[in-house]
């Protein structure tokens, strides 16, 4: 009902046109690579601001950790704001679902999914994104896979 | 009006490389199973055991893991000569599967065995699933909420699950619960902060636990999706109380708010689009191994 307001409004005032994107999701498609599955150890799904100006090939090639980008902050499981979550490795049945709460309504958002290794010191296994023009709503984004990197760069992929 | 207002999504970039991975040799319960595997054919039976006991401890195993786990488990421990131990390991194999078998070239104290506890088990009457669940109480909005259960004689690939949902709405979202490392009969699952958010307004949420098995049937369970249970999420900063205390109470007289609601249609019409942008939701990424 809320949403059907919002968008009721939102046509009222004149942003329903072309321009606004509410409620789609763009999905890369990427597929978890055979060459690290063995070292898998967690996921790690950041949030990146301005997708229109950022190249999703270059920020997979490295750590996001070390890019420089301007993160969009979500909420962790206890509901305090981080620039990352993180998920352990737990692909069953075929298939692993990483879910993002408290993600702020918003446009040009570049999902980006890091596989770590499981070392104790974690090495940055591969990397996978997707960008959303806008974020509106509950969206089940297209199914991501992770390409590996090789060789894996020589960066801390943890985001703090 | 939806439909006419929705945009047209753009179309995914795609760069697939397909591998044929079987998921059960994903994750770390994969590695202690070859570890232990080189540990039993280097006859180290003891450092098996351990190897065995902590991957049994993991959060996430499949049925297949936790299968070729106590197998192994079953047989370190009678190479150890702790007949019941093996006992208690071929047991939850049998449970989960009972028409496993083993492998060809076993050897015939292991095969003896094998067959007598099969036997036994064919006698036994099954033990059914206990659960016992403490009803959650009012929570303050904005906060996650933890729901610990106790689960007795939990057979090999069974779970339990947490299915909850807003009062009113139509669908439950699930949430798993994961073992306690220390207490293996004691389970725990997490409603996420976000899926109780802090309103002006006190409102239920519905919920169920269920214990079923692999092939999803219902073993146990308190409540149900007809007939849940439920708590309230309370605004912020307000005490709890009960539900007998609200009643009479003039903010549950539907007529005030009717009334209320003629004045406040007209400014929220402005406030909610300023609302739509502060908004926040969540997302679901689906990771597949091809």
């Amino acid at each position: 009902m809320k949403r059907a307001w919002h968008v009721l409004l939102m046509c009222a005032l004149g942003a329903c046109g072309p321009e606004v994107d509410a409620g789609s999701v763009h999905g890369l498609e990427v597929v978890l690579s055979r060459a690290f599955v063995d070292r898998l150890g967690s996921f790690q799904v950041s949030i990146l601001a301005g997708a229109n100006t950022l190249d999703p090939e270059a920020v997979e090639k490295g750590c996001v950790a070390s890019q420089g980008h301007t993160y969009v902050q979500q909420l962790d499981a206890r509901g305090q704001k981080v620039k990352a979550r993180s998920f352990d490795a737990a692909v069953t049945g075929g298939q692993q679902e990483l879910k993002l709460g408290g993600v702020p309504y918003g446009r040009e958002y570049l999902f980006v999914v890091e596989a770590l290794s499981a070392d104790e010191t974690p090495v940055l296994l591969g990397s996978g994104s997707a960008r959303v023009q806008a974020f509106q709503g509950d969206v089940r984004l297209a199914p991501i896979t992770v390409g590996a990197l090789t060789p894996t760069p020589a960066c801390d992929p943890r985001i703090r | 009006m939806l439909l006419a207002c929705a945009p047209v999504p753009a179309q995914a970039r795609a760069t697939p490389r397909v591998v044929d991975v079987p998921l059960a040799q994903v994750g770390p319960a994969a590695r202690a199973q070859e570890q232990a595997q080189g540990q039993l054919d280097a006859g180290e039976f003891d450092e098996a055991v351990r190897t065995l006991q902590r991957a049994l401890g993991e959060p996430e195993l499949t049925d297949a893991q936790l299968v070729e786990l106590y197998r192994m488990l079953g047989l370190a421990q009678l190479y150890l000569g702790n007949e019941d131990r093996a006992r208690e390991a071929y047991e939850k194999l049998l449970q989960a599967r009972p028409d496993h078998e083993l492998p060809r070239g076993a050897p015939p104290k292991v095969v003896r065995l094998y067959e007598r506890i099969r036997e036994d088990i064919r006698k036994q009457r099954v033990r059914p699933v206990k659960l016992e669940v403490e009803p959650l109480k009012d929570v303050e909005g904005g906060n996650p909420v933890e729901l610990a259960i106790q689960v007795e004689n939990l057979a090999l690939g069974s779970r339990p699950t947490l299915y909850y949902r807003r009062a009113g709405t139509e669908t439950f979202g699930s949430a798993t619960f994961k073992r306690t490392p220390d207490a293996p009969e004691l389970y725990r699952a997490t409603l996420p902060a976000w899926e109780l958010p802090a309103e002006k307004a006190r409102y239920d949420v519905e919920y169920y636990v269920e214990v079923a098995d692999a092939a999803r049937r219902r073993l146990a369970g308190r409540g149900d999706a007809f007939n849940p249970l439920r708590f309230s999420v309370r605004p912020p900063g307000m005490a709890g109380r009960s539900g007998e205390d609200e009643e009479g109470r003039w903010y549950t007289n539907p007529w005030v708010w009717v009334g209320l609601g003629v004045g406040v249609a007209a400014a929220g019409a402005g406030a909610a689009f300023i609302l739509g942008q502060q908004q926040t939701g969540t997302a679901t990424l689906t990771v597949r191994v091809q």
